[in-house]
């Protein structure tokens, strides 16, 4: 069930506006209360005081019956503001004295529609007259020497003069607070419009970001809290963003990785030739950013057979491209009757022109003619190859550079052929910088020394044990450490 | 692994000085500073690698293959000051038949005039 959703605006308009009818109707009723005691002291003081001065007065014009005097005193009384009437009661209850002279000789009679305001020490009485409205009623006793009760004065005032002003009073505070709620309802509703607005603007910005469009930026021109909010929106949808390329980018790379590894596995032999009267046996271990060795074993025909042995420099799948270029280009170029460095110059002026600025490939290429048992060998900037006989161990490395580094003249001059015979029980080993550039979890390489040793010591067996007790050695050395470059063994034993 | 730069002018002959690992995570830095000279039309290079602990095959592309850049433009880049480890991959791969390595940064300058 969904949240019904009301706009703060709302919720803010309506807190200002019940603050506002709060506050103004209180200090309405303080203001209106507070005039209205003081107007009713005012009449009543006044009240009062007329009241007990003709109280004061009267009772001598009671006692000789002087109506006149009487009458005089009641007009003075009658002179004051607000004075309604003023009469004198006599203790008979008959009225003695009245401002209007047609009432003289009445019985009194307290006016019916009456409530009495005070008791004592002067008794007040709310008079509520049609035609006149409220009147407020003092009662003097009058008093001759003596404590004699001669009767009571009554004065009445005028109260509805107090009832108009304050009425006046009331209308003008509805007026104010009428104005004053709809300024704060305009004022409140701006507010929350204003606080609202850059929410939306906010939630907007989120919800696109929500639909994949990272980097999307809003404007909030508010210096507060809000612009800071939007600030801060802006600064995660940019890093979201970042964050969001930084990932294809790896996932990208990682996917590419992966390829150059296919491709380049693709390219490892899986069975290697039989020749006769000789073992091979050969040990393949990718690292894990993938650097491009590979090897390869093609029979050439009449007994004859090729090996090769080769490094690309660089990584991914450029390299592994320019792997697979070297491989079919050797497997053409190479023939039974061609010496072995003739073969690396055609693959270099080949080669050559594809590969891409810096990028190189060290080669070993040999020929065996498994008949002779003669090894005719080149080496384009590869690595040493051994040969183990009579337990010692020989360094084979004619001269060349790499393929790659020139485009023919100057590799044609230097690169040189070597020839040699392997005899009985005798190894050669041939192999990839990546088995003594192997680095144990201190960061020492397993080394020239070591490697020669172990040949040395398992020379006597079959060349699957020989490469198997190398293979070993090497990771024994390694111990956990990653392995951080291709390992290629080619070992070949004339029985 | 980290790599850092210096350079130095010696007559017409600059002097890019190098220290630390030149590897795969370093490479373009050095790549870019070469680039930097080349682009400047000083193809009169000596890089000295007194400094370097080790040099992959991806740092000696970069060396390659600004080596043909600046000798058709009538300049070299020499090598200098390897230590027995680095140069010992220097001579394996036979680079020492394709370019000049020197002892010193001042016998590799001093190469230029004769």
């Amino acid at each position: 069930m969904a949240k019904k959703y009301t706009s703060i605006k709302w919720e803010i308009t309506f807190f200002i506006v019940a603050l506002l009818v709060v506050v103004i109707g209180s200090l309405s009723y303080f203001v209106l209360d507070s005039q209205k005691n003081s107007l009713t002291t005012e009449v009543k003081l006044r009240g009062l005081s007329i009241a007990r001065n003709l109280s004061n007065n009267v009772a001598d014009f009671i006692l000789t019956d002087d109506e006149l005097a009487s009458a005089r005193l009641l007009s003075d009384a009658m002179n004051n503001k607000g004075v309604r009437y003023a009469e004198v009661v006599g203790a008979d209850n008959k009225v003695k004295a009245h401002n209007d002279l047609g009432v003289i000789g009445t019985v009194y009679a307290e006016p019916g529609d009456s409530e009495e305001i005070e008791a004592a020490p002067y008794r007040i009485i709310m008079i509520h007259d049609k035609t006149a409205g409220k009147i407020m009623d003092f009662s003097a006793t009058v008093i001759a020497k003596g404590k004699l009760k001669l009767g009571t004065v009554h004065v009445g005032m005028s109260y509805s003069i107090v009832e108009d002003v304050l009425n006046k009073a009331f209308i003008n505070v509805l007026v104010i607070s009428i104005i004053a709620i709809a300024l704060g309802i305009f004022a409140a509703f701006f507010l929350g419009a204003s606080i609202a607005k850059p929410i939306n603007v906010l939630a907007k910005g989120a919800r696109i970001i929500g639909t994949g469009n990272l980097g999307n930026k809003i404007v909030v021109k508010n210096k507060n809290e809000l612009g800071a909010l939007a600030a801060i929106f802006n600064m995660m949808s940019t890093d979201l963003k970042n964050a969001q390329e930084m990932m294809v980018k790896q996932q990208r790379m990682e996917r590419e990785l992966e390829v150059a590894k296919e491709i380049q596995l693709s390219l490892i032999p899986k069975d290697i030739a039989v020749i006769e009267g000789f073992e091979v046996a050969t040990y393949y271990s990718p690292a894990k950013e993938v650097s491009g060795d590979y090897y390869d074993v093609m029979p050439l025909g009449h007994d004859k057979f090729g090996f090769v042995v080769a490094d690309v420099s660089g990584k991914g799948v450029p390299a592994a491209l320019v792997m697979t270029m070297a491989r079919s280009i050797i497997h053409s170029e190479s023939d039974e009757d061609l010496e072995s460095h003739i073969t690396l110059q055609n693959l270099n002026r080949i080669l050559f022109p594809d590969l891409r600025e810096g990028m190189f490939v060290t080669v070993f290429y040999g020929i065996l003619d498994a008949a002779s048992g003669v090894v005719d060998m080149a080496s384009a900037g590869h690595n040493d190859t051994y040969v183990c006989r009579n337990g010692m161990i020989e360094s084979h490395n004619p001269k060349g550079f790499p393929i790659g580094t020139d485009p023919g003249p100057t590799f044609d001059k230097v690169v040189k052929n070597e020839k040699f015979t392997l005899g009985k029980g005798e190894v050669l080993v041939a192999f990839t910088d990546g088995i003594t550039e192997a680095m144990d979890p201190e960061k020492n390489e397993y080394g020239d020394a070591r490697f020669m040793d172990v040949i040395k010591a398992s020379s006597g067996h079959s060349a699957a044990e020989i490469a198997d007790a190398i293979v070993k050695d090497v990771e024994k050395f390694a111990k956990n450490a990653e392995q951080s470059d291709d390992i290629s063994l080619l070992v070949i034993k004339r029985k | 692994m980290a790599v850092s730069l210096g350079e130095r002018k010696s007559g017409d002959v600059y002097v890019l000085l190098v220290s630390g690992f030149i590897d795969t995570s370093t490479v373009s830095m050095v790549e870019e500073k070469i680039k930097k000279l080349f682009d400047a039309g000083k193809y009169k290079l000596v890089v000295d690698l007194s400094g370097v602990e080790f040099v992959s095959s991806a740092g000696w592309g970069v060396f390659v293959a600004f080596l043909r850049k600046m000798r058709d433009k009538g300049g070299d880049v020499k090598l200098s000051g390897m230590i027995e480890k680095v140069a010992k991959v220097f001579t394996l791969m036979e680079f020492d038949s394709l370019m000049a390595a020197y002892g010193s940064e001042d016998e590799a300058v001093k190469s230029y005039n004769k």
